[in-house]
């Protein structure tokens, strides 16, 4: 009689599971795109769904859950930079690590541009990648980092400014 | 430009490997928050559907009925503030109570929605009303779990932040605790004997598979104590042991209680009991309800009155929702020689915090119901049965935690639904 009790709460918490299993990965990839450490970028994609669990587990529609995981991580990755400044501690610990692939042009210069990436304000960084990587719209962007349009555009263009100074005119 | 900046981008994006498989830390993680936002959500429910009462049906059963009186103490509702409660929901996780004067409440206030933020709560009660008091910013946007002190100018709040909260009778500041070193860890569950003798329980986890985390506090700092991570009686996925809940006897005979799971694809998950005993921690057998009934079973609350006499409360479910449907109150009692299952409730309940004054009194707390109709649960020991105790709450609303003052009143604290937001809800039975 109780096995056919309907558990509502294990639906949900199963549904989470599927819902992490479905995007997980791509927003792993946002998220290291947004912080440059993969493990970080591990731990704010789980808080992301911890945030979200309780809230969206039973929801019906997917394009929604990954708009707002989308949003969700980008805001964690600028609350944790504005909390940790890992910025700084990014560019000093990269500054040590030797470059195993220094070597090869091409890689030197993914580094490069990784390094220019992360030192850019969260803002603008987080402006370049829902643009160029996630292939958002100007007003999609201005939702998630609750500001205006125009905004977007400036920190865009003012990212690409910062893109290129950092690796010379490239 | 953009062409190289959306190559730079999908390059880099390919540096991050696949995750092979939910982690339980963040499932784990996720059903303690839902206890919160499964029951706005379910209250929210109810208000628009009007829900029915299953709860106290599902109590219905021969040796756990209603009382018509219950002799020592009445239960009511005492008025609580909230933060911003025009923008916040509110909640509170623990209570304790140093005198009729003096009695501390923790929770969280936070922003209701997607990536809304939490901010700590911890309120004092000063004999005529509560009042909130505020935390240091250096205790971060995290909720407050526990509470308990060893007197009212030394009282110690946990939560998921990796700094405790102290109160020296003044005011309250932070203390960094003790960093296990993994990817995750954080501490439920605080017991306070003396100044120079506090145990933390909670848990650790890196990639996906955890441990008990113990701490103790030896007056100067918290250091990790080590304590068994028992695995799951069936291994089907990586073990995520996690200690919910602390108390003590004396400094030489401490109980911590908790569950180890496998939570990924499909586990389950088996109660935990650890005994310190001034040396060691080792695992004492419990029995698990879930072996006949069901496969999941935690034990959330432990209450230490004697070396022979210590309760757990919990849950025992054949599903792994934790404050959902199909949950049943567990109670187990230690005798000194073994821990045996005292009671368990018809489906939809749960226990989450117990108290024991003596032998023949202990009071366990938690929520009957499930999304849509959850209502308070107060049970009392009276040392031959326990019986359910009416708490007076009309509405929607859940109990965490429940502790008794010197002078013989007892505090619960929870959850109470208000239009649709959460609000704290404090509850004393006031000696007669």
């Amino acid at each position: 009689m109780i096995r056919t009790v309907a558990s509502e709460q294990s639906k949900k918490r199963r549904r989470l599971a599927e819902l992490y299993l479905s995007y997980s990965d791509g927003a792993v990839r946002l998220a290291y795109l947004m912080t440059g450490d993969r493990s970080l970028a591990e731990d704010l994609v789980q808080d992301a769904f911890v945030k979200l669990a309780g809230r969206f587990a039973d929801l019906r529609d997917p394009g929604a859950f990954e708009a707002y995981l989308r949003k969700t991580v980008v805001n964690l990755a600028r609350m944790h930079f504005r909390r940790k400044r890992v910025e700084r501690a990014y560019v000093d610990r990269e500054g040590r690590e030797p470059r195993r692939n220094a070597v090869l042009p091409d890689l030197a210069t993914h580094d490069e541009m990784k390094e220019a990436l992360l030192s850019l304000p969260s803002r603008q960084r987080a402006a370049l990648v829902l643009r160029y990587y996630e292939d958002l719209s100007e007003t999609q962007i201005a939702d998630i980092l609750r500001c205006r349009p125009g905004t977007v555009k400036s920190l865009l263009s003012r990212g690409m400014v910062g893109l290129r100074a950092h690796i010379g005119g490239e | 430009m953009s062409d190289d900046i959306r190559r730079f981008f999908e390059r880099m994006a390919d540096e991050v490997r696949s995750t092979p498989g939910v982690p339980p830390s963040m499932l784990r993680r996720a059903t303690r928050r839902r206890v919160r936002t499964a029951a706005i959500l379910g209250l929210v429910a109810a208000l628009v559907g009007y829900g029915g009462f299953a709860g106290v049906q599902a109590l219905t059963r021969p040796s756990v009925g209603v009382p018509a009186s219950f002799g020592q103490c009445s239960w009511e509702v005492v008025s609580s503030p909230n933060q911003e409660p025009e923008r916040l929901d509110n909640q509170l996780n623990a209570v304790a109570a140093f005198s009729d004067d003096d009695v501390w409440a923790v929770g969280s206030s936070y922003v209701n929605q997607e990536g809304g933020e939490n901010f700590p709560l911890t309120m004092h009660w000063d004999g005529t009303s509560w009042a909130v008091v505020p935390v240091p910013d250096s205790y971060g946007h995290e909720d407050v779990f526990a509470v308990d002190g060893s007197s009212p100018q030394d009282i110690w709040g946990i939560g998921l932040g990796h700094e405790a909260l102290h109160w020296d009778g003044q005011t309250w500041s932070t203390v960094p605790l003790a960093d296990p070193g993994t990817t995750y860890w954080h501490l439920e569950a605080v017991s306070a004997l003396a100044p120079d003798d506090v145990w933390a329980v909670g848990n650790t986890a890196t990639g996906h598979s955890g441990g008990s985390l113990v701490e103790h506090w030896d007056g100067s700092s918290w250091s990790v104590v080590q304590a068994p991570s028992p695995p799951p009686d069936t291994l089907t996925a990586d073990a995520y042991p996690s200690l919910s809940a602390v108390d003590a006897v004396s400094p030489t005979d401490v109980w911590a209680t908790g569950q180890t799971e496998n939570v990924a694809p499909v586990g389950q998950s088996n109660t935990v009991a650890l005994h310190w005993d001034g040396s060691s921690w080792t695992r004492t057998p419990t029995p698990d309800v879930a072996a006949q009934d069901g496969d999941f079973g935690h034990l959330l609350g432990v209450a230490a009155v004697a070396s022979d006499d210590v309760w757990a409360v919990g849950i025992a479910a054949d599903q792994p929702g934790t404050f959902g449907g199909g949950d049943r109150a567990l109670i187990e009692h230690w005798d000194g020689q073994r821990w045996i299952v005292s009671e368990t409730l018809p489906a939809d309940s749960r226990l989450v915090s117990v108290v024991g004054l003596s032998p023949d009194e202990a009071w366990a707390v938690g929520s009957t119901g499930h999304s849509g109709t959850f209502e308070p649960l107060v049970l009392r020991w009276d040392g031959t049965r326990w019986e359910e105790v009416p708490t007076g709450v009309t509405g929607q609303a859940s109990l965490s935690d429940i502790s008794e003052s010197p002078s013989g009143d007892l505090w619960a604290v929870g959850l109470s639904e208000e239009n649709g937001h959460g609000r704290t809800l404090t509850l004393r039975c006031a000696g007669v």
